[in-house]
């Protein structure tokens, strides 16, 4: 009998003696999220830079409109440009900008490796236009990336006949985003 | 719920006015006083064709387009009394035209280059200068410039067997253009 009264006591004090209280448990699941980071500055655009000679061009061209100085992502990832509309014409105006789209046109280039003109758009060969639809995909990745750099120019187009003298006020979005 | 993390978009704006903008190619032939022959002043004038000759003209807005006459140098020995040509131009011996003209595009193909104060036929030309043409709209939601104009202008000296001695005359015509 009196093992097991030692047992007792030795299965009691073994209880009493851990300390649960000090214990926490976490268990780590899930996918990583999709991240990007990109460091990209645009340049406003100044219409009182119009001249003649841009006139008679039929536009005015602002190279390095966006430059994207770093973009890394682990990630596929897309960048749409999107024509916000001109906010302000000139009263009488009637050419082909509206206040929702028209007249403004981009192209891609110093693209680094890594970085693609979008899929099926020509914004990497010729000056195209935006709209407002916020589905124009200018450059894409094929997957993950680090560290690429772009330019994105402008054009804005110009009209002798209708473009009068005025002000105007232009707004245009880059954004981007995962596929 | 797990989101996506990228950083801020990017967004530019175009603002500023633009300025009134007009161009033109021009080139001129000047009167030559030495081709005043027996015709000329039986005609009582001699007409020099295209003095200046604008071949494209463009404004980004509704222009017009005035003509001032310089002053005249004339012989030593001229007549300032009794001589229609007075040496601070306030004569109407010069006379202008707007000739050969292309109205140019617009719009609505309408409100193009036009000749004004009845310039398509001879005017005498002033020193406080006369709007010879116009064209483009300040109209309320139909504004508008010209593309693609053209036009001469002619030229015409009156002459007097009388008056007009021989020796050297010279007469400057300046053509500017300006917003409306």
């Amino acid at each position: 009998m009196l093992w097991r009264k030692l047992l007792f006591i030795i299965m009691v004090q073994f209880v009493f003696s851990t300390d649960y209280s000090r214990q926490i448990k976490v268990d780590f699941n899930g996918e990583d999220r999709d991240l990007t980071s990109i460091n990209w500055n645009g340049t406003n655009i100044d219409f009182t830079t119009v001249n003649i000679s841009a006139l008679d061009a039929g536009y005015i061209e602002i190279q390095d409109l966006v430059v994207i100085s770093e973009l890394s992502s682990n990630s596929q990832i897309k960048i749409t440009a999107t024509h916000g509309g001109w906010g302000t014409l000139p009263t009488g105006y009637t050419g082909d900008k509206t206040s929702s789209t028209g007249d403004v046109q981009i192209k891609i280039d110093n693209l680094a490796s890594g970085f693609y003109v979008y899929s099926g758009s020509n914004y990497g060969n010729e000056y195209t236009a935006i709209s407002n639809s916020g589905s124009d995909h200018i450059i894409e990745t094929a997957g993950a990336v680090s560290g690429l750099t772009a330019d994105i120019n402008a054009r804005v187009l110009l009209d002798w006949s209708t473009d009068i003298t005025g002000n105007y006020v232009l707004s245009l979005d880059f954004t981007v985003t995962n596929y | 719920m797990i989101f996506a993390d990228t950083d801020a978009d990017v967004a530019v704006t175009g603002s500023g006015t633009i300025p009134f903008c007009a161009s033109w190619t021009s080139g001129t032939t000047a009167p030559n006083y030495a081709t005043v022959d027996i015709d000329a002043y039986d005609a009582d004038f001699l007409e020099f064709a295209s003095i200046i000759a604008v071949t494209d003209f463009d404004a980004n807005y509704a222009f017009n387009i005035t003509a001032t006459k310089g002053t005249w140098t004339l012989p030593a020995a001229y007549d300032v009394t009794n001589g229609a040509k007075k040496t601070n131009g306030s004569d109407s011996d010069f006379l202008i035209k707007v000739a050969d003209i292309t109205v140019g595009t617009t719009p609505a193909s309408s409100g193009g280059f036009a000749v004004a104060n009845s310039h398509d036929s001879y005017q005498a030309a002033t020193t406080s200068g006369a709007v010879i043409a116009s064209g483009g709209s300040t109209s309320s939601g139909s504004a508008h410039g010209v593309e693609s104009a053209a036009f001469n202008i002619d030229g015409k000296v009156l002459l007097d067997w009388d008056t007009d001695i021989p020796g050297a005359y010279a007469l400057s015509i300046t053509i500017t253009v300006a917003s409306q």
